[in-house]
């Protein structure tokens, strides 16, 4: 039972992470990040840290992660441009 | 049957169970704040539908569905869509700790009246809270209208703001209780003192209250407070865009924390379920569940009434009051219990 759990999180945690550097607007960005401090909060959970996972959730995905969704707000952000660099997002866009 | 099949079973009829009652609850407090408001503002209310207009919220729910569901052109669309849905389904998640009462039997099967008994229940309703404000926020950014927009930054701004005074609020039940469970919590509250008062965290803690119901008013965006949806200025704040089953779910979200706030209150301050207990050995079962609703009821009966009397804040004065009256007055709370408890406790 805790094996299939943490196959199931830990699978999103690292498709959420992977999503967090293809997208190319930040608001999906930064909610991906959300997704992904979520299911660290999971893991934690599921190794019997509950206080933490508590933590985790409180302090990451409700208080930090609105402050970068609330900037994003603010300033309005749009879709950036592509640079040579952002090899993950090249490619996610090929394929 | 094997062991986690049971659980999963037990678990999933109570979760249905308990949503079922809480959202006719919603349902019906949405009726008695038309009603109540209505009387108080010298008119009837909602009288058409069925005797008193009892079957208003049933007329309501299926305008809801067969309204069109418009979607503006330029919203972002998967966010506009999500978000309803993120705000519906945290606020109905932070229900699955709530204690409703004792243990329930019956016949021979016993199962307490709580979905799921966790020992840090209080933090999970603490984090499900600040998780919640990205349903508001993200309303209003993906609508893609001005009105949204500011109704949505002015609702992270103020949410964020009381969760800090929410928090330092309960700490000092917490210090009093030395748990986190809510269980426990209630049953540190049995009893009484001096043969007639009740052992409720009320007498001790009535600062901690006071900032918390205030803090609880901002973080559920009700009148005074309610400046996220200001009708006067902001039209209708973060859901002016949103028509038919996504604006329902809006405002089911809003009047399920309602419940949650409600809910918190009476198990941390007014002693959960304990009350008087009489009559037959099978009612003693059910009489904590009836108390317990009764003190909820007038929690929500004290939403609407103050609903009806109190007049909107400004918005400067709502973060000047959140800032620099509510949050020192919790954190002084906070260092008498400590003190408290540390001397005498």
């Amino acid at each position: 039972m805790h094996t299939v759990l943490f196959v199931i999180f830990a699978c999103v945690c690292v498709a959420a992470a992977i999503n967090l550097l293809a997208q190319r607007h930040p608001i999906n960005s930064a909610l991906s990040l959300i997704v992904v401090m979520g299911s660290l909060a999971l893991l934690y959970l599921l190794l019997g840290a509950e206080f933490v996972a508590a933590v985790q959730v409180i302090i990451y995905a409700g208080a930090i992660m609105v402050l970068f969704v609330f900037t994003i707000m603010l300033l309005n952000a749009g879709e950036e441009e592509l640079t040579r660099g952002s090899r993950v997002a090249l490619t996610s866009r090929t394929c | 049957m094997p062991d986690w099949a049971q659980f999963v079973l037990i678990s999933l009829i109570k979760s249905v169970v308990v949503i079922a009652i809480l959202l006719t609850g919603v349902a019906y407090a949405v009726w008695l704040e038309r009603k109540v408001v209505g009387r108080m503002q010298n008119r009837w209310g909602p009288s058409r539908v069925g005797p008193f207009g009892l079957l208003q919220p049933l007329a309501d729910g299926a305008k809801f569905i067969f309204k069109e569901d418009l979607i503006p052109d330029n919203v972002y669309k998967p966010l506009y869509i999500a978000a309803p849905m993120i705000s519906v389904a945290l606020a109905l998640m932070s229900i699955a700790v709530v204690p409703f009462g004792n243990e329930l039997h019956f016949g021979s099967f016993t199962t307490s009246a709580q979905i799921s008994d966790v020992n840090i229940a209080l933090l999970i309703v603490l984090g499900v809270t600040s998780v919640a404000v990205y349903g508001i926020a993200l309303a209003g950014w993906s609508s893609n209208s001005k009105y949204s927009l500011l109704g949505s930054l002015r609702a992270s701004a103020q949410m964020v703001s009381y969760e800090a005074s929410l928090g330092l609020s309960l700490i000092g039940v917490l210090l009093l209780s030395g748990s986190l469970s809510l269980r426990t919590i209630v049953d540190m509250q049995s009893g009484t003192w001096l043969g007639f008062l009740p052992k409720w965290n009320i007498f001790p803690q009535f600062i901690a209250f006071f900032t918390y119901l205030c803090a609880a008013f901002a973080e559920t965006n009700r009148v005074p407070f309610d400046l996220p949806e200001a009708e006067t200025e902001l039209v209708a704040g973060y859901h002016t865009e949103y028509s038919a089953m996504k604006f329902a779910m809006f405002f089911m979200a809003e009047y399920t924390n309602m419940f949650t706030v409600a809910c918190l209150a009476t198990l941390l301050f007014f002693g959960g379920w304990h009350g008087p207990l009489f009559g037959p050995v099978w009612l003693h079962d059910w009489l904590p569940l009836f108390w317990f609703a009764l003190k909820v009821f007038c929690f929500i009966f004290l939403y609407i009434w103050i609903r009806g009397t109190l007049p909107r804040f400004r918005y400067d004065q709502l973060m000047a009051f959140g800032w620099k009256v509510l949050l020192p007055i919790a954190i002084a709370n906070l260092v008498l219990t400590s003190l408290f408890v540390a001397l005498w406790g």
